[in-house]
């Protein structure tokens, strides 16, 4: 579903992404785990659009096609879904609204009917009890006051309501409360098909207490040093990054 | 060199001198009327030099355009509606209200009551920056006096204001409303002028009396509207003014607020999105004068292409009204790089225990929240849309009237479709 290859990527003249390769199947959920400053954001910007983010050399592809050369509204409406690490406020975009829009410019995109506010609100009420989450975010301006947490879940409700084909979390579990978390834990799992891929990009393990990655891989200087099975993730609990540093990545498969 | 062109004002002036207003007036009147004639031919149109003018000045404006208003008009459901054509009030409702007056001015002048005397001598027009109250002092005679008797809710008033092809040059109106104590009243005003007006409102408000108004301007290409407001208010009396700018002239707005009674309230909301070569002035002047009032003055500006807009928003806390509230905010997005804003919050206390802030921005819209909605799906232009309407919308949703603050908001989605 997704293939990156030798992608090398730079913000403001400064090579971040340095040759990273990545294939995530349809089906199937990665978690990208690596130091602070090893690149795990900026390969979330770049697979979604982000200005600033200049691709230097290498490849993205998704479905066949070269996100690269799609606009941040065309990826989106291809499927591909980001979860913010910091979603941003918009005082006066009603959040409802805001999801109606998004819902049907996708809905438009792909050739089917658009959603009337009936039949919206009927969808967005399923996914929220599901998510059990409660429905005073329907009323209020997108993020606006939101706590780090409800801002969270916010993300994870649009992610259920759009049923992106490729998800990718950014550190959604980052300063989360166990409730939180269980939300986040929730929508993930929920939407884990065989036509779907997700990528957790994560720095601690915990969120992969309650989501069982496929595959985990580790990112460090801007490219993936390791990669494993969930008892990867185990050990960087265990003993950080650290041994990375000093060749431990001979050992990596046995950890797998 | 070619003869140089008939200049506005003179051609004001032999509309003055053409056809005399003061014809069945009160003595005081005709000699108001002819002073402030002499004021006018003496000062001519504001011009930069003025600092109240200097964004704004009216004699180095391309004449105002030729062209005749839209017919269709605000929609005044329940209410009365009153056309005003070039300035002039056509056929006024019958079937007020009890304790409703609505009478023309010209019929009020030939009673001369005290009051209206009072009101029209109130305005200084000494000065050259008060032109524009001198030359519609000059032209007495068209316009609407109502008046609203203790404890009457009046409901809502719409005045509809447009002009036709054969409207003289800049033409005059004046609109005087007294509510009694205790009476209630919501005045809509849906302006779309094709040429000149120049209107002058005088609202005088007894104690816990309370005056809605909310303003739609959306004047054709090159027309002008000039409009000043002086608002007294007594005792818990309560003043809410909302103006929506769309058009694609010249729009100067005067507000004036005396709270001169202990416990008055004022919020003045505002919102002008001034593309194309749209100009939009907002001058406040809001004196605090006895204790315990509050005032809010909320503007938004939007401004694309060659917009250019001026706030001046002045708020005078006097000695002796403590315990005055008084906030500002004027938040600008500037969408071009020819688009000019200039904004300058006045704040003067003179009194103690008072609570007051005052904000002016200009800048851009927020390129993350760009992002984040095209991140959605939602395309670039509509993510601009939506972003540049929430800005406005917080200050049109705050309206009272819910019939006006309905249509406002489906004026300025519709001026959004068009230009995003």
């Amino acid at each position: 579903m997704l293939k990156i290859s030798n992608l090398h990527a730079t913000v403001d003249g400064k090579e971040i992404l340095r040759g990273l390769d990545l294939e995530v199947g349809a089906g199937e959920v990665h978690a990208i785990m690596g130091p602070n400053g090893s690149g795990k954001s900026t390969l979330g910007n770049v697979i979604t659009g982000r200005e600033g983010y200049e691709v230097t050399e290498g490849s993205v592809t998704y479905q066949g096609k070269d996100l690269l050369e799609l606009s941040p509204e065309e990826r989106a409406c291809e499927g591909v879904f980001l979860a913010f690490q910091y979603p941003v406020e918009i005082p006066g975009v009603n959040n409802t609204y805001f999801l109606r829009a998004a819902l049907n410019a996708q809905r438009k995109h792909r050739g089917e009917e658009e959603l009337d506010s009936v039949a919206f609100l009927k969808l967005v009420r399923e996914k929220l009890e599901v998510l059990h989450i409660g429905d005073e975010l329907l009323h209020r301006a997108v993020n606006e006051g939101f706590s780090g947490g409800e801002k969270k879940r916010n993300e994870i409700f649009q992610m259920a309501v759009l049923e992106p084909r490729l998800a990718i979390l950014d550190e959604t579990d980052s300063g989360l409360d166990i409730d939180a978390l269980r939300t986040v834990a929730e929508g993930v799992n929920r939407l884990r098909s065989p036509d779907r891929a997700m990528v957790l990009v994560t720095h601690y393990q915990r969120l992969l207490d309650h989501i069982e990655p496929d595959r985990v891989h580790v990112l460090a200087n801007g490219r993936i040093v390791a990669s494993g099975g969930p008892g990867l993730a185990r050990r960087l609990e265990e003993e950080g990054y650290a041994w990375l540093d000093e060749g431990g990545i001979a050992e990596v498969a046995e950890a797998s | 060199m070619n003869a140089p062109a008939t200049t506005l004002a003179q051609r004001i002036g032999e509309q003055l001198a053409r056809e005399p207003a003061e014809n069945g007036l009160p003595r005081w009147a005709r000699e108001l009327a002819a002073r402030d004639r002499a004021r006018f031919l003496d000062h001519g149109l504001p011009h930069r030099r003025l600092e109240a003018w200097k964004y704004t000045p009216l004699d180095a404006r391309p004449a105002p355009g030729e062209a005749q208003s839209p017919v269709d008009g605000f929609d005044a459901g329940e209410g009365v509606l009153v056309r005003l054509v070039n300035g002039a009030p056509q056929e006024l409702p019958a079937g007020l209200p009890e304790g409703v007056r609505l009478r023309t001015i010209a019929d009020e002048l030939a009673e001369a009551p005290e009051d209206l005397r009072a009101a029209l001598e109130s305005i200084d027009t000494e000065s050259p920056a008060d032109v524009m109250t001198a030359l519609n002092n000059a032209d007495l005679g068209g316009g609407l006096v109502l008046r609203v008797a203790r404890d009457v809710d009046a409901g809502q008033l719409v005045l509809c204001w447009r002009d036709t092809a054969q409207a003289p040059a800049l033409a005059n109106a004046r609109v005087l409303v007294w509510l009694e104590e205790g009476a209630r009243l919501d005045l809509v005003e849906d302006f779309a002028p094709g040429r000149a007006l120049n209107v002058v409102q005088q609202f005088h408000l007894a104690p816990g009396s309370r005056l809605r108004h909310a303003r739609l301007q959306a004047g054709l290409d090159a027309s002008w509207l000039v409009t000043r407001t002086e608002v007294s208010q007594a005792g818990h009396s309560v003043f809410e003014q909302a103006s929506l700018d769309i058009g694609d002239g010249l729009a100067r707005h005067d507000l004036g607020v005396r709270l001169a009674g202990s416990g008055a309230a004022c919020t003045a909301l505002g919102a002008y999105l001034p593309g194309g070569e749209a100009h939009v002035d907002h001058h406040l002047d809001v004196r605090h004068e006895a204790t315990d009032c509050h005032s809010t003055q909320t503007f938004r500006g939007v401004l694309q292409d060659r917009g250019r807009a001026v706030f001046n928003g002045r708020v005078h806390v006097l000695p002796g009204a403590d315990g005055s509230e008084a906030h500002q905010s004027n938040k600008n997005l500037l969408l071009s790089h020819d688009a000019e804003v200039d904004t300058k919050p006045e704040l003067v206390i003179e009194a103690d225990e008072v609570v007051a802030s005052h904000g002016a921005t200009v800048g851009a819209l927020d390129d993350k929240a760009v992002f984040y909605l095209r991140s959605r799906g939602i395309g670039e232009p509509e993510a601009r849309r939506m972003l540049t309407g929430a800005f406005c919308r917080e200050v049109i949703e705050a309206i009272g009237i819910d019939a006006a603050r309905d249509a406002f908001l489906a004026r300025l989605e519709s001026h959004l479709e068009v230009r995003p």
